[in-house]
């Protein structure tokens, strides 16, 4: 057994010592935006008095005080440029500002971090707009919301939807687990966004236990999980794309059982026991069940 | 598992300190009564950013399946504790302090606790817990009484030859609960030291307990396994820790960080053996098998380093890459080949354990440019590494406790391990030109080249051709369609390869014709490795004829063809969506959606025996088989926002309906195949909600979830822990349920 980590005095001390996080260091703005006039937000607001838009003085869009978001110099002008009498940048999938002249305001702060890849990114090659997805305006933006991402990114992903209702599934409709758990839909040097480098080690970040290496291992394991499983659900248990022992024998058809073929013969009306031990419970599983890998010197057949 | 654990309590704890500290420290224009809304920009009304819900409600129903994740899983009442509460200084201060603490499900299984703290463009400290419960069989049933990491079986319990021969198994059954739950502790901070740096540092700890399912085995051969499903207690911890710095400006931006996770587990597992077995050792003596043990999942370590990095050229070239370079370890002691100390082991492991590492490498660099005002470029390269330099040795199998040890080197029990690896290379090279003003199109190449050891095939090439053409040649629609063909071919199919890696020389001489050295069959293709064409063709349109009322229609098709003459040979995955949104009145939105989805998948088998030769042509045509899996499933819903009354009166109301029906049809040349029947699932699940508003920031909220599951499958229907002779199973079947969920709650915003 390895040794654990102090858990609780590491996260005591992050704690004590985070309540006295310094005072930033000589600050200058990310975005020098020298031809704006000065705003006063109260000429907006004049006419945009709803809720929604006025809310964006409570984020940290607005916070004047941070020299990064800029505000302080030119409110509203910040992202919608410099016509006080009437924006010129509109944001938003149906907004007359091309897509590209919109985004450059967003990434103007935010290529950064998470968003560094976001270039060349299949969301950016579709001509996706930040404010497709983000509400820049509204105090909890409900993509960042763990209990609304998933409904705004099912607003396109209509099969990933019909997914989250079959009988095996991740939890995304308890909002246990998001889209961006797994995704980075800012870009990412990925098949698919992943956040992690490939199929496999995004599974690990959860699934810790599948890490190995193992002893004797599954190739498929090893490269991908998708080969096997369907990750945003699936009609069959354990996400499995194909049930087993079907599945199985896509790849193995040695003598005897794995190349029998297992049809109703199997079903316990028939009371074939050779055909039901390989077609019912767990099925290929019921002996090989360390299918994932075997550290066990005697696993080679992934039944220890 | 229903508890908030000391940890939470902590964690709650300091964040309530830090809270406190926080009011106590600041003295400038932050107040936790202020509104955070200059007057000056005041809108018409008020806004509460804060809220707080609190009720009850009563479950009908007492299934897992139903609280699978959302922790009502038991039929009574339950508490509906929501809340979220934030302050940030007012925009317009000189502070940038701001606090958020949110909870949800605080009454279920399913809570989360997040609390953040910071300066903005200072820095932040976060806390969270977060439960997950995964309730998957309440209906199992074991003889098996767990005692730690073994399992017994209760005193005065009669072996039997199968399932059906032990005498006293139905009166020892048990009901035991297999689920699962994780409780994940997560905090950190981070340090903006310049406006362009930023430090983070992140640590978790979750710990997953409960009871999942695994399996164990006596027997040496195919042909005589006498098995048992069995309730494994889960008892994993992780912990996570990240390093991060990060720089970013107009032009250049760049992240570097280490990962470290640390996965530890329980070692092994042993059970009692519920089976009548026993050998005869070679001095005559009955040795019985009462025992097995199984190595369960090893401690293991991950570690990462990686570099992200971005520079724009201009405002149109970009270059953008990732170098990432982790290790895996593991190096758990070894169990003995076998628990029983009567069998015999003559010859000892290799090694006490396998000091395993695998070296990951990623290395990306993505180049974007317009060269010219109408025309896009991207061109990609990534590689991807799994070198796996876990140490090769021989093992000498004794099958599952079952045997003494061969000690014949020329046995198939000497066995190899063989430590996967590979390396990917991909290039990418995308050409998009915009015409009419209002469209796209976008040709692109990708090359994939897949270099395995350890495989059947060394080497796959994979190139693929692309075309995306998109428009919107009005604000109101918009369109895109894409096409992709994919051609895959692997070097030579060494259908044997592993078979001979795997096994000792001595061994393979035994087969005297080096063309029966195989064990899987010659002919069969793995379908991650077989050539393969791939055609793929995705699209959608958006109709947005007034602005109340958007129209959208997608699907996607893929079809893969494979060449194989045995194993996975065909697949095809057809999808469409139809969804209408459309708003009747500013106070009435109604919204619907049907989504078609079809999966087959084709493979063929053949049948054979213990001659090798029968793999070989000419192949007997009786032996043939074909089958075919149909997945289609139907997907419906819809529902609205309404406003009945201003002020007073909103309700929602969703519906969403799912069939699902897998059918597989098994076909065969030598006599008529048994048809399968279909494994069904329908789920209509129904939520309503009415927000009564009492004041105008006071509702009582109404709610009522109905849902209902209904699914047979073969594999479980009527498969008692006796059915199957060679099985003890936990007799779990295909989860049912109807279950409604009334909830009243009230809601206080401020």
């Amino acid at each position: 057994m390895q040794r654990r980590i102090p858990g609780f005095i590491i996260f005591l001390l992050i704690a004590y010592f985070g309540s006295y996080v310094p005072a930033v260091l000589a600050e200058e703005p990310l975005q020098q935006i020298d031809t704006l006039d000065q705003i006063d937000p109260s000429d907006c607001l004049g006419c945009h008095k709803e809720p929604k838009i006025a809310a964006i003085f409570s984020t940290p869009h607005a916070q004047k005080a941070d020299p990064r978001t800029q505000f302080a110099d030119h409110e509203c002008a910040t992202c919608h440029g410099d016509k006080p009498q009437h924006p010129k940048i509109s944001f938003g999938a149906k907004a007359k500002t091309p897509v590209d002249e919109q985004n450059q305001v967003c990434l103007g702060c935010h290529e950064r971090g998470s968003r560094i890849h976001w270039q060349g990114s299949i969301h950016q090659t579709s001509d996706l707009a930040c404010a497709s997805c983000h509400s820049v305006h509204a105090v909890q933006d409900p993509i960042l919301d763990k209990k609304t991402q998933t409904k705004v990114c099912f607003g396109c992903h209509a099969e990933q939807k019909a997914q989250s209702y079959l009988r095996s599934r991740h939890p995304f409709r308890e909002a246990k687990m998001v889209c961006t758990d797994c995704h980075n839909p800012h870009g990412s040097t990925t098949e698919f966004l992943l956040v992690e480098n490939t199929v496999t080690e995004t599974c690990y970040a959860c699934h810790t236990e599948k890490r190995g290496p193992f002893l004797w291992e599954h190739p498929p394991v090893q490269e991908n999980c998708a080969l096997c499983h369907n990750p945003h659900g699936s009609t069959q248990d354990r996400l499995l794309k194909v049930r087993p022992p079907y599945l199985c024998q896509q790849c193995h058809s040695d003598a005897f059982h794995p190349s029998t073929l297992y049809d109703g013969n199997g079903l316990p009306s028939t009371g074939v026991q050779s055909r039901m031990s390989r077609l019912l419970a767990e099925s290929c599983l019921n002996c090989h069940y360390f299918i994932h890998g075997s550290n066990h010197p005697a696993g080679v057949a992934f039944d220890r | 598992m229903n508890r908030i654990s000391l940890p939470t309590m902590v964690l709650s704890g300091i964040c309530l300190a830090a809270e406190s500290h926080a009011a106590e420290e600041d003295t400038m224009d932050f107040s936790l009564d202020t509104v955070p809304i200059s007057q000056s920009v005041k809108p018409a009304k008020p806004l509460y950013f804060n809220e707080i819900e609190l009720g009850g409600g009563d479950t009908t129903e007492d299934s897992f399946k139903f609280g699978e994740y959302s922790g009502l899983q038991n039929r009574g009442g339950f508490v509906i504790g929501n809340l979220h509460w934030q302050q940030r200084a007012d925009h317009g201060s000189e502070s940038t302090e701001y606090w958020k603490l949110d909870g949800r499900n605080l009454g279920l299984d399913s809570r989360s606790i997040r609390g953040e703290y910071g300066h903005q463009g200072k820095g932040t400290l976060f806390f969270e817990y977060n439960q997950t419960p995964h309730y998957r069989w309440d209906d199992a049933r074991t003889p098996f009484r767990v005692d730690g990491d073994t399992l017994n079986l209760p005193l005065g319990w009669e072996t039997g030859a199968s399932t059906s021969e032990m005498p006293n198994l139905n009166a020892s059954l048990r009901p035991v609960s297999i689920a699962t739950e994780r409780q994940k502790y997560r905090s950190g901070l981070n340090w903006h030291f310049s406006p362009n740096w930023t430090a983070s540092i992140n640590y978790s700890h979750e710990k997953k307990d409960g009871f999942d399912i695994t399996s164990g085995i006596f027997g040496t051969t195919g042909g005589n396994p006498l098995a048992a499903v069995l309730p494994r207690p889960i008892n994993y911890d992780t912990n996570d820790v990240d390093f991060e710095l990060s720089y970013g400006d107009r032009t250049s931006q760049l992240s570097l960080r280490y990962h470290l996770s640390i996965f530890d587990n329980t070692d092994s597992l042993t059970w009692q053996n519920p089976y009548q077995v026993s050998i005869t050792n070679g001095e005559n003596q009955i040795i019985h098998l009462d025992r097995g043990r199984i190595s369960l999942e090893p401690d293991n370590q991950a570690h990462q380093v990686s570099i992200n990095f971005g520079h724009r050229f201009d405002n149109t070239s970009r270059l953008s890459g990732k170098f990432s370079y982790g290790w895996m370890l593991q190096n758990q002691d070894f169990l003995p080949y076998t628990v029983n100390p009567d069998l015999e082991v003559s010859v000892p492991l290799p090694r006490n354990s396998l000091d395993a590492q695998a070296n990951n490498l990623h290395g990306n660099l993505t180049f974007t440019a317009r060269p010219f005002d109408k025309t896009d470029l991207k061109a990609r390269y990534t590689y991807t590494e799994r070198d796996n330099q876990t140490p090769v040795a021989t093992y000498t199998i004794l099958r599952n406790d079952s045997e003494n040890q061969t000690t014949d080197p020329a046995s198939d029990l000497y066995r190899n391990n063989l430590p996967y690896d590979y390396r990917k290379h991909k290039t990418e090279l995308d050409l998009g030109y915009r015409f009419f003003g209002t469209a796209k199109i976008t040709a692109g190449y990708d090359f994939e080249r897949i270099d395995r050891d350890y495989a059947e095939v060394a080497s796959t090439d994979e190139h693929t051709g692309r075309i995306k053409l998109t428009a919107n040649p009005y604000s109101f629609m918009n369109a895109r369609v894409e096409y992709a063909h994919a051609i895959r071919e692997g070097s030579n199919y060494q259908h044997n390869k592993l078979f001979i890696e795997s096994h000792t020389q001595d061994f393979l001489i035994t087969e005297d014709n080096p063309m029966l050295r195989f064990s899987n069959n010659p002919l069969i293709r793995k379908f991650q490795y077989s050539d393969r064409i791939r055609d793929k063709v995705n699209g959608g349109f958006t109709f947005l004829p007034t602005d109340k009322l958007t129209v959208g229609l997608s699907g996607r098709f893929t079809h893969d063809n494979y060449d194989a003459i045995f194993g996975l040979s065909e697949q095809t995955r057809v999808s469409g969506t139809f969804d209408i949104s459309y708003a009747v009145s500013d106070r009435l939105d109604l919204h619907g959606f049907y989504t078609q989805e079809y999966f087959l998948s084709k493979q063929n088998g053949f049948a054979r025996g213990r001659d090798p030769q029968a793999a070989l042509p000419p192949l007997d045509t009786d032996s043939f088989w074909w089958l075919d899996n149909e997945d289609d499933v139907y997907t419906a819903g819809g529902g609205l926002n309404w406003v009945v009354i201003e002020n007073k009166l909103d309700v929602g109301l969703d519906y969403i309906f799912s069939r699902a029906v897998t059918d597989i049809v098994p076909r065969t040349n030598a006599a008529d195949a048994l048809a399968l029947p279909s494994i069904n699932t329908d789920i209509h699940s129904l939520n309503f909600r009415g927000d009564y508003h009492l004041k105008d920031n006071l509702r009582l909220r109404l709610s009522y979830r109905y849902e209902s599951f209904q699914t047979e499958d073969f594999a479980r229907d009527q498969v008692m822990p006796d059915t199957i002779a060679q099985v003890l199973s936990l007799g779990s079947t295909s989860p049912d349920y109807n279950a409604h969920v009334f909830s009243l709650s009230m809601i206080y915003n401020y």
